[in-house]
């Protein structure tokens, strides 16, 4: 028998009640997602991977079905524990970025770690090293209104990955960029992977993105209709593609 | 997060909005500066008060003659005394508690000195009369008591006669007249101001009894020596109210006076009214208190509006450290303590700008001014207090923020 997977979603369902009308936004998901894997998650808007993700990501719970996070049962956790989850097991990519604004890149860096209570010194030495690797060493004292996208995403991923969590989600990170700048950011969250034991989730609409992933999940109307493994490409590779092109 | 972390991230918090701040926390700088220099300011009036009060004599009574406040025929105290000596010597034997009793007979002089003239009012009396008065010679000495006994002509001079009399030169010595009387000057008593009701204390002379009553009153040999105030001061002064009851009761006995009669003294208790002066001091201050209180309320409603305004600005904020691990009650913290942070602050520019204001009052109208470090220490805290209390409703919204909603907020 195969150990537990990381990620467990046991007929997961979603349903909202606005007034009188119910909207099920999911209708029982079942998968298990094993450390390591790159999953994209794809679908048009309304499918619910975004509900998905939020479940994935502790910041919303499911009406039932369970979700076990690294062997935690995180479907059925309070606020606080899930409050505690995301700080110490999952790093959030936004689409917009959301980095807090007239506060240097360092700074927002070091956020999570804050909450977490790492001690100053220990908490710089931490944030420079993530913002290091997605190689913004000299931009730390920045506040995002002087960074470009591709720089403030980095910034972002920088925050996701400080805290070392096992699980990376990805909302969207490439939607507010151009082609160019999306394809460093997937090859930058490409080399982070392969650099650790990190399971990455990534949302997206766009194939193009997808196709850097090695499983990709179909969603619509709430079930998943599709559960694909490939071979990713490298983002590094399309990269050099572009370039030959230009 | 830490407490260090918690302020430093409210300072900063607050350091971005510089103006907002400010401008939030204004309610509460005007109100704790006001409380300051008014407690400041009302301090100083206070002691004043208290030293006057104590220049009277809180445990003085004075007891005078007849009543003026009766109707009907009555012969007037102004021109028949009903008080003597000899119930001023009973007053000192009969009734315990006693230090002194200075009976006083007053006649109206012609004061006399060279070729200057002034009228003024004669005070006969004994020695115990400056202990009564607190009064002290500036120049000289009092009589003596043999002086007092065998009713010498010498006299203490107050310093408006001095004044009038003695254009630079020295009255030390020097003879003057009183009426017909001539009369050695052996001292000049210390400047005293205006009384209570305005009047000059300082237009007096002062002289042994015997001789005001032997030379000037022209009642010499009557057998009743009246005298027109008894001053009594009780050994303390929490026996002042019995003392007052215990001269009524030996006073109407002596002046065979019936159960259904009224009085033919009056006994005044300046006790009283330096009580009345006390409460009239608290209530006043009350009334600051609940000035002050309001004030701050008002400013603190102020500090609770902005911080609500603050709330729904960073919704998309408290999303992101939502998402990044913030529990409900770091997010609560944070905001509590930006609120806090602002009053406190307020609080303390407050206390600067009251004690400013108190030291101008000080130094343009010459009152005195005592900051009490416990008003600063109970401003200050007042005012975090208020932090706490209005800050927890906008606190209490941000925390309880959906993080998946807060993150969609514009």
């Amino acid at each position: 028998m195969a150990a537990d997977p990381f990620l467990r979603l046991e007929d997961l369902t979603k349903t909202y009640s606005m007034g009188e009308i119910r909207v099920e936004a999911l209708r029982g998901v079942s998968l298990d997602v094993q450390r390591g894997e790159f999953v994209a998650l794809v679908g048009t808007s309304g499918s619910g991977k975004s509900t998905l993700m939020n479940i994935l990501g502790c910041l919303d719970r499911p009406t039932r079905g369970r979700y076990w996070l690294g062997g935690v049962d995180a479907g059925a956790a309070g606020d606080r524990a899930r409050a505690i989850l995301r700080n110490t097991r999952v790093g959030f990519v936004f689409q917009g970025f959301n980095l807090l604004p007239r506060t240097s890149a360092l700074e927002n860096v070091e956020l999570p770690l804050m909450y977490r209570r790492v001690g100053g010194r220990d908490r710089r030495r931490r944030a420079r090293l993530a913002l290091e690797q997605v190689g913004l060493a000299d931009r730390m004292d920045h506040p995002p209104s002087r960074l470009s996208g591709g720089q403030q995403q980095r910034v972002a991923i920088a925050r996701a990955i400080v805290s070392e969590p096992p699980l990376l989600l990805a909302d969207e990170p490439t939607g507010n960029l151009d082609t160019r700048t999306g394809l460093e950011v997937m090859a930058l969250l490409w080399e982070l992977k392969t650099r650790s034991d990190m399971t990455v989730v990534l949302v997206t609409h766009e194939p193009d993105i997808a196709r850097f992933a090695t499983r990709v999940l179909t969603m619509r109307d709430g079930r998943v209709v599709g559960d694909q493994a490939q071979a990713p490409e490298d983002p590094a590779r399309a990269l050099a593609l572009l370039g030959e092109a230009a | 997060m830490s407490a260090f972390l918690l302020l430093r991230e409210a300072l900063r918090a607050l350091a971005r909005q510089k103006l907002r701040s400010s401008l939030s926390t204004l309610g509460i700088v005007i109100s704790v500066a006001a409380v300051v220099a008014m407690q400041a300011v009302g301090a100083g009036a206070s002691a004043r008060i208290s030293e006057q009060m104590a220049g009277l004599g809180t445990n003085r009574l004075v007891v005078f003659p007849g009543s003026m406040r009766t109707f009907g025929a009555r012969t007037s105290a102004a021109l028949s005394s009903s008080l003597s000596e000899q119930d001023a010597d009973a007053i000192r034997t009969e009734v315990r508690g006693v230090r002194h009793v200075a009976p006083v007979l007053r006649v109206p002089t012609q004061v006399i000195a060279g070729n200057q003239n002034w009228p003024t009012t004669v005070h006969g009396t004994t020695l115990e009369y400056l202990a009564v008065q607190s009064w002290k010679t500036r120049e000289g000495t009092a009589w003596d008591s043999g002086a007092e006994a065998r009713g010498a002509k010498q006299c203490l001079l107050g310093q408006t006669i001095v004044d009038q009399l003695f254009i630079g030169k020295d009255p030390m010595g020097a003879v003057v007249r009183l009426g017909q009387v001539p009369c050695e000057v052996i001292g000049v008593l210390d400047r005293k101001g205006q009384g209570a009701r305005g009047e000059d204390q300082d237009d007096i002379v002062l002289m042994p009894l015997a001789a005001a009553r032997a030379r000037l009153s022209g009642e010499s040999r009557a057998r009743v020596k009246t005298v027109n105030l008894i001053y009594v001061t009780a050994a303390r002064p929490e026996d002042t109210s019995r003392l007052e009851r215990e001269i009524t009761v030996l006073l109407r006995q002596r002046h065979a006076i019936g159960a259904d009669d009224e009085d033919d003294f009056g006994v005044r208790n300046l006790a009283e009214i330096a009580q009345a002066a006390q409460s009239t001091a608290t209530t006043v201050k009350v009334l600051l208190l609940v000035i002050a209180l309001i004030s701050l309320v008002v400013g603190g409603i102020g500090i609770m509006n902005i911080m609500l305004v603050s709330v729904t600005e960073r919704t998309r904020e408290i999303g992101i450290r939502l998402a990044l691990g913030a529990t409900a009650t770091d997010v609560l913290l944070q905001f509590l303590v930006e609120a806090v942070v602002l009053t406190a602050i307020g609080g303390a520019i407050g206390v600067a700008l009251g004690a400013a204001a108190a030291r101008a009052v000080h130094s343009l109208m010459g009152w005195n001014t005592a900051l009490d470090p416990k008003v600063v220490v109970v401003a200050v805290c007042f005012s975090a207090l208020v932090g706490v209390v209005f800050g927890l409703l906008p606190s209490i919204r941000a925390a309880r923020l959906d993080p998946i909603e807060a993150l969609r907020h514009e």
